[in-house]
Parts: structure tokens; sequence; C-alpha cells
């Protein structure tokens, strides 16, 4: 089964309803960067409140896509971790690297949009936020 | 007392077993009235060690097993493959370690998930065994 | 000849009397001792009457252990201190002695054994009793250390989306590992986006509990919250800097104070006064 991508204007929203495979993760990230590429959306917003184990492979998954995201001018917001799933990948001394994160939709929303406006082609007089490799899309 | 209580067993031949067996160890975890943060570590540590299984071993078995032990609970988790084996466990315990194509094996972290975490493997014979014991309550 | 067992038997009520004398000279006679030696010593003649060897650990007398097990746990619970217990039990055989002597002075070597099987039942009984009581207690200190886990980590919301957990004590690594849990489920609960951990009250910060202070705080951050600790004494500051504890992606303040006007800059929010 595939993983809907939904588009809400800029934003493409995808929320992963159950535990997955490692194919179905590949094919998720495949889909977004398809997804990103095809539209003219600027952010990704995953939610993953129902995901109750991410483990390394996951955790690589995850911010690899946001990476390679970033390298085509859009940014990922990864939304509803789990309390005791973030624990977890501490412990094991794992982290997402420079991902955005949100405790649920509506904050991971609000964080897109604010780093997407910061980083506006016409808005040079707003405060600008720090952006690994700002300006790739412009 | 010491006894094994309750155990299942999942043959891990798919990407879909990997899911299943941490599954199953999350339930086994809940079935002892563990909490939800050791049910994630104990599932995190299996999934890890279950796809090893899977793309290391070509797919084998994962025995889940809990019993009681003096106040404690005790949940055993065996992982068994018949493929190559790991070549060198001291390295593939040291963090960072991957097989060749920048994935690796995921060990250290699930060590740091559970109590303990033993390896032995050969050509032919891989058994990675994982345990956590906590207090009954 | 009379056995060991029939000669309790008959003797049962001068016995039970002796028994409660000394204790009561002891201090430790109330009202529930009588039935309850009384118990235990109709317990100890069953035993002893059966064909076993007169081995506390044979079955026979698992009946007679099972039901001193019991009397000694109950009484760890009740608050009696562990001497009186022991007590109780060994009393039996200074009490037992003179109906012994009566029943068998005429073949002293009888007399010997019978009475050298008596008192390694007893001191047997005691060893229980004493295990037992122990096990008993470190069960009460188990529960109760785990009740002051639970009530010793409060986290409270103090603002929209601010929550606030205060720690005072030392925090050693089950502590820590429920101070993590308890804050990390709290920012999930309330959608905090800011939360302060305070730990003024925290006499000792070494290695090990700032390793996980700054777990929680990349956790937090993988939910999308931030955590401002709060109140690191001059000591602590002093131990994390020497021990080279790398704190540089923790966001700390001085005061509790200070915290919480950082949290209010983060959520871009101020306190004015009115007018």
């Amino acid at each position: 089964m595939r993983i809907p991508i939904l588009r809400l204007g800029d934003i493409l929203l995808t929320s992963i309803q159950s535990d997955i495979t490692d194919d179905q993760a590949l094919t998720l990230q495949v889909d977004i960067l398809k997804q990103l590429g095809d539209s003219r959306a600027l952010g990704v917003l995953l939610d993953i409140t129902a995901l109750d184990v991410v483990d390394s492979y996951m955790t690589r998954i995850l911010s690899e896509t946001a990476r390679m995201a970033r390298l085509m001018g859009g940014e990922v917001v990864i939304t509803g971790m789990s309390p005791m799933v973030a624990l977890s990948l501490i412990e094991m001394g794992r982290d997402l690297h420079d991902v955005l994160t949100a405790l649920d939709v509506e904050q991971g929303v609000e964080k897109l949009k604010r780093r997407l406006d910061a980083t506006g082609d016409e808005d040079d007089d707003r405060p600008r936020c720090e952006r690994g490799s700002a300006n790739a899309r412009d | 007392m010491r006894g094994t209580d309750s155990s299942s067993v999942v043959l891990i031949a798919t990407p879909e077993d990997v899911v299943r067996a941490r599954q199953a160890g999350r339930m086994a975890a809940a079935a002892l009235g563990l909490g939800l943060a050791d049910q994630t570590r104990l599932a995190t540590a299996i999934s890890e060690i279950a796809r090893n299984a899977l793309h290391y071993g070509g797919g084998g078995r994962c025995e889940i097993s809990a019993c009681q032990e003096e106040g404690h609970h005790r949940i055993t988790v065996q992982v068994t493959d018949h493929g190559p084996g790991i070549p060198e466990i001291e390295r593939a315990m040291s963090p960072g370690f991957s097989t060749g194509n920048s994935l690796g094996m995921g060990l250290p972290g699930a060590a740091k998930l559970v109590d303990s975490l033993a390896i032995e493997s050969r050509p032919g014979l891989t058994q990675v065994t994982l345990a956590m014991r906590r207090k009954a309550r | 000849m009379k056995t060991l067992s029939d000669v309790l038997s008959l003797h049962k009520d001068k016995i039970i009397a002796a028994w409660i004398d000394r204790l009561a000279e002891a201090g430790d006679g109330d009202s529930e001792t009588e039935p309850m030696i009384r118990e235990l010593l109709e317990r100890l003649i069953r035993a002893l009457k059966s064909d076993g060897p007169p081995d506390i650990k044979a079955p026979t007398f698992h009946d007679l252990t099972k039901h001193m097990i019991e009397v000694s746990a109950s009484r760890a619970r009740e608050g009696y201190s562990p001497s009186s217990t022991g007590r109780l039990i060994l009393g039996l055989k200074a009490a037992a002695d003179s109906a012994i002597a009566a029943e068998y002075s005429a073949d002293p070597d009888r007399w010997r054994r019978e009475s050298a099987t008596l008192s390694e039942v007893i001191d047997g009984l005691s060893i229980l009793t004493f295990e037992a009581f122990m096990r008993a207690r470190e069960e009460i200190i188990t529960r109760q250390s785990d009740a002051m886990l639970e009530i010793s980590t409060p986290s409270l919301l103090i603002w929209d989306e601010v929550v606030m957990m205060p720690l005072v004590g030392v925090i050693d690594t089950a502590r820590a590992q429920h101070i993590m849990e308890e804050m990390l489920n709290a920012i999930s609960r309330e959608q905090a986006r800011v939360a302060i951990l305070d730990v003024t009250g925290v006499p000792v910060i070494d290695t090990r509990v700032a390793l996980h202070l700054t777990n929680v705080v990349s956790a937090a951050r993988m939910l999308g919250a931030e955590i401002i600790v709060t109140g690191f004494s001059p000591e602590a500051a002093q131990t994390l800097v020497k021990l080279d504890v790398d704190l540089r992606t923790m966001r700390t303040r001085g005061t509790l104070r200070a915290g919480f006007a950082e949290a209010l800059r983060l959520l871009q929010c101020q306190i004015r006064p009115i007018g």
C-alpha cells in the first residue's frame, strides 16, 4: 500500500498511519521527492504520530529525505514523534540531524510557513533564519 | 522460581516480518506490564537485529520468550540466521561500522537499549541474543 | 517411650504458658501472641509426627515453614523489630526444655538426641524467620521508593505551551530515567513548545546526570520543543566544565525567572503592566 501525499497550497502533507516496512519507507521517500519536483510545493509536512518504532533505518530515511528535499529547495517538517520514540533514538545515540520537527500538524504548518517566509525572495527586509542551502531554489 | 512463562516465534523472510517481529516484542513487553518506554526500547532493538538477519543472513527466525525470576521479569530475544556470519564482531559492535552499502548494522545502538546483547557468529550460523530484565510490579 | 511429637503434644498447654512467660519477660507478649504460638506449636507437632526426617527442608515441614514465613512477613509489615520476631521462635527452645527433661530423664541418650533435634528444627526456623522478615522489609522499601519516584517529579503547565518541572534532591540513574520520560510525556501531553527544567534544588550534578540532561534536550528537540535548564549552582557549573561535559547545545539560564522570560521570548510573548 502506498502512503498518500496531499497538497495544500505550498505544502505537501503526508501521514504515516501505521508501522511501516523498510520498503514502504523507501517508497515514501521516492514519492515525496517526486511530488516535490512535480508540484511547486515548497514544504513537506510528514506526520509520524502513528509510528511506534523508529529505528536506525527509519531515522536515516527521515533525515535523508529532509536533506534531499532541501537540495531541491524544499523544507521538511516531521511532526508528532512519540515521546518514547524520541527517547529510544537518543539513547541509541541517533539524532535527526538538520530536520525541523514540531509537536503536531498545526504547529508543523506554522513552523513551515515561518521558515518559508524567512527565505522568500521578495521579503528581503524580514528577519532571516539560518538555512543550510538557502536560495537553492532562487 | 524460574521457567519460561511464554514464548513466541516469528520467521523472518520479508520486510513485513521485521515489522511483525518488533510488534511481537512490544506485545510481550506490554503483557509483562513494562512501561511504554521499555516497550519501545525492546521493539526498536528487535527491529535492528531482525533487519540484519534479513539483509545479511538471508532471513532467519526470531524467538521471544518471557520468564519470571526472583521478583523480576526477563525477556529474552534470540534472532538466528544461517547466512555467511559477521566477519568482525568487534568492529560490528563499534559505532559507525557498516558493511559496504553505507548502512550500519545498528548493533551498538540496539545494545544501548537493552540490558545485554550477545553475538555468536560463524559462517552458517549467526545468533544474536538480547535480554531485558525489569523489576516485577 | 513417647516420641518428641507426643511429648510436645502432651505438654502443649504447659509449654505455651512457659513460652508466653518468656516472651513477656522480654516485653514481647501481647493479646495476639497466644493464638499465634499455639498455631505454630500445633503445626510443629504435626510436622514431627510424620515419619519423615526432622529436617525443615523436608516436605512434611512445608506446612510449618510456610506458616512461619507468613507470620514473620506480617510482623515485618506491622512494624515489629527483627529481634522480637526472632525471640518469638527461639522462646520455644527453653519453654520445651522442662517437658523434654521430665519425659526422657530415664534415658539420657534419648534425652540428648531429642533435644538436639528440637533445637536444630528451631534454629532452622529462626533463620527462615529472619530471611522472611528481611524480604518483607525490602519489599516495603522498594514500594516506598517507587512511590517517592512518582511524586518527586511533578510537571506543571505554567503558561500556554510552557511546562515546568522543578527537580529537588539527589538524582540517581533510575530517577534520571524517570525524569526524562516524564518530561517528554508532559511536553507531548500539553503540546508544549517550551519546557523548563529547574535544577536549583539538585545538590550534585555529575557527568551521568549531565548526560541525561543533554539527552532529554535532544529528545525534546525531536518532538519539536525546546528545553531551558535553569538554576545550575556554581558548584554544578564548575564540575561540568571541569569534567568537560559538552553542554553547548543546551539552553541555560541562571534563575527560573530568567528561564521563564526566555520561554516567553521563544514564544514571542510579552508580559506588560496594564495601562
